[in-house]
């Protein structure tokens, strides 16, 4: 019984090896392996809404005009699965740079209508038109006033103390090589508000890129500024405080990645 | 009199403005570090667990963490925090909301969150978020339908999203590589074809080694590929269609035929051929099979690369005496040579699919480097310094070289380096590789 149970397993074994080698065989004649590959697509789909941001966006952010993220960012769409975009996109991405803050100009006050001097007859009108004067003058007086800095002045020694010492301190944090070809023409500058803590007050915003790149390297190009200085590691805390005022309170910072 | 002072008093402030505003502090930061960006990926969450074929969605979320995780840091231009350093798991609420606090504390950058979402009709979602830790805004919300034993392919395509909103480029993780697997003593190498995820994943053979196989290609379309076999000991060029399997010959042709490439549209073939002693480049159209010879040069004119228009071809020639680079347009005319190195040889050209630079193996002073030149020969960087690399193949995006690296006592190994020259990583194989062709960007 048991020679038979073995010879029956014998007879299998080798039935089974001769199957599989008559099968490689077959397989080697044409030298491909059989394996036929179902294609695994992959679809782009909508999900959930832009996240809840739970801490409230610094101010600058609910002014700026928003940009629509792509929607696709693979490159080679396929025609066979169309992506399918995300609509009502509302991530917060960067505001495009700002205009330059334009210089503080006087700014022509509202004035009531001058008077006309063929009216100047009574003396009501008389003292309304010497009134009037007086107030020219006062703006006048008032638009120097408006355009001198307000802010205790540094001299240039202390000024430049301070440079040194805020790119001491951004300079470790800006990681500027991401990006590709012709990513090192960008020069992005940022302002930069700090509190007397030297936490930044709000998002740093982008005055001004120049370079000729394209939108997604400039894009970068900010985020690595921003992420330079907001990141704490590289926090303006310490820094002298009588160099505040008029000096680290307010500041430009131009990240330029050409010497490197 | 008032327009007057009105104008008076603009001047005057505009020329007090401007000093005050040059006053202002200006600070310029021209110096900065390179280490790559701290990023944390947590396990992705699941809105219910469910069962898959391939695995509970709650593990599956772990897998897809783990698959983003790693293509990441093979950029090397990311460090992923070591999940051991998270403070907080991120349930479901966490995805769309993270408490960045958690996350600055670690020191994470960038935080990537996601779930893994089974559906009714089998399929499953992967939803994949980047967040900005510092400035707390949402960067990436992308999300990918597929079945479930595709997840890889998800995972791949957040982090591709991921890689191309942090660098500015596009990604290359959801490609694939083909290969030259190599086993067997040197008298008598055995030879497949294997095919594999950019990462190594889902590995698997395409010819069983009864014939040599050679120089395997990516059409344009991702699914066809072209190499040389030496079937009947004669050299040929087949086409190879990945998800069917079939096979066939290119351009039944007398003379032995090398090297084959597709052209950017796929329609086309570029190849040498070797006819009467002189071996040409020529073009054969897929579909009609119609040849056409662009060099007639004495000597050998081999290993022709399009540029990613279609307009150029690189090659390289020995008809100066020695194996350099050249480049042409596609038809044929105005053949100038590019690389001009103290006495060494270059070969194996592949043009970028950025268009801006070509790769290449150079051979001098007993060592075989890759290397990089702009088409018009201008600016070489070699990037490899062992002593036998050849093959290079560029990633879907130009920033990656992938080649093979030949062992002193016999075999080889696939390896990939950055475009800068850093990053040099061993890509792992079952058994030796060669020749490796990178695919494009899956879709």
């Amino acid at each position: 019984m048991r020679e038979l149970r073995a010879l029956t397993l014998s007879g299998g074994a080798h039935l089974a090896l001769l199957a599989a080698l008559s099968l490689s065989w077959s397989l080697m004649a044409d030298d491909v392996v059989q394996v036929v590959e179902e294609p695994l697509e992959v679809d782009f789909v909508t999900i959930a809404d832009a996240p809840t941001v739970t801490e409230r966006p610094p101010p600058s952010l609910e002014a700026a005009p928003r940009e629509l993220v792509e929607a696709d960012p693979i490159t080679e769409p396929d025609e066979a699965i169309a992506p399918e975009t995300i609509p009502d996109l509302s991530i917060p991405n960067d505001p495009p740079p700002p205009e330059p803050k334009p210089e503080p100009q006087p700014d022509p006050k509202p004035k009531p209508a001058p008077p006309k001097k063929q009216e100047l007859s009574t003396p009501v009108d008389k003292e309304v038109a010497v009134a009037e004067r007086a107030r020219e003058e006062d703006d006048f007086a008032e638009a120097i006033t408006d355009s001198l800095p307000t802010k205790a002045q540094l001299s240039p020694i202390q000024q430049n103390t301070l440079v040194g010492l805020i790119r001491e301190r951004i300079y470790k944090c800006w990681d500027p090589n991401a990006g590709g070809a012709n990513a090192s023409a960008i020069v992005t500058t940022l302002r930069v508000k700090a509190a007397r803590d030297g936490t930044i007050i709000g998002r740093p915003t982008v005055v001004r890129q120049t370079g000729s790149a394209s939108e997604s390297f400039k894009r970068t190009a900010r985020d690595a500024a921003i992420r330079a200085v907001l990141n704490p590691r590289c926090s303006l805390e310490g820094l002298p405080p009588d160099l505040y005022e008029g000096g680290w309170e307010d500041f430009t910072l131009n990240f330029d990645p050409k010497d490197l | 009199m008032s327009i007057l002072k009105s104008l008076g008093a603009c001047l005057l402030a505009l020329v007090l403005g401007t000093a005050a505003a040059a006053q202002n502090l200006s600070v310029d930061i021209n110096q900065g570090v390179s280490r790559p960006l701290p990023i944390a990926i947590p396990d992705f969450a699941t809105p219910s667990s469910a069962s898959t074929p391939a695995g509970d969605t709650a593990a599956l979320g772990g897998d897809v963490a783990e698959v983003i995780t790693n293509d990441l840091e093979s950029s090397g231009l990311f460090r992923p925090i070591d999940p051991l350093a998270f403070t907080t798991d991120v349930a479901m609420a966490d995805v769309t909301a993270p408490s960045y606090p958690n996350w600055r504390t670690i020191g994470a950058q960038a935080l990537v969150t996601g779930f893994v979402e089974a559906r009714e009709d089998g399929s499953i979602t992967v939803g994949c978020y980047l967040y900005d830790v510092f400035s707390q805004q949402a960067l990436v919300r992308q999300g990918f339908n597929t079945q479930p034993r595709a997840w890889r392919r998800a995972a791949h395509k957040c982090a591709d999203a991921v890689y191309s909103r942090l660098t500015g480029e596009t990604g290359y993780f959801d490609s694939r590589i083909v290969y030259v697997s190599e086993t067997g003593p040197a008298t008598a190498r055995i030879k497949r074809l294997a095919i594999m995820d950019q990462d190594g994943a889902n590995h698997r053979f395409l010819t069983n080694g009864q014939n040599l196989v050679l120089t395997p290609r990516f059409a344009p379309n991702r699914d066809t590929l072209t190499y040389l076999s030496y079937a009947q000991n004669r050299p040929r060029i087949y086409l190879y269609d990945v998800e069917t399997g079939q096979q066939r010959l290119v351009g039944d042709f007398p003379n032995m035929s090398f090297a084959p490439r597709f052209s950017p549209d796929g329609n086309t073939l570029v190849f040498s051929q070797a006819r009467a002693g002189n071996t040409d480049i020529y073009t054969i159209d897929v579909s009609s099979g119609s040849v056409t010879r662009l060099t007639s040069a004495p000597g050998i004119d081999t290993a022709p690369s399009y540029s990613p228009d279609g307009r150029r071809i690189t090659f390289e020639s020995d008809r100066g005496g020695s194996q350099q680079i050249y480049v042409m347009n596609a038809d044929g005319s105005d053949q100038r040579r590019i690389s001009f190195g103290d006495g060494a040889r270059y070969g194996t050209p592949v043009w970028s699919p950025r268009g801006d630079l070509i790769a290449f193996t150079k051979i001098g002073g007993g060592r075989f480097r890759i290397g990089v030149m702009r088409p018009d020969g201008s600016g070489e960087r070699l990037l490899t310094e062992s002593w036998a690399d050849e093959g290079p193949t560029w990633s879907p995006n130009g920033r990656v070289i992938m080649f093979f690296r030949s062992r002193r006592g016999g075999g080889a190994d696939l390896y990939s380096i950055d475009l800068t020259g850093v990053n040099e990583r061993r890509v792992r194989t079952p058994l030796d590789g060669s020749d490796p062709a990178w695919s494009p960007l899956r879709p």
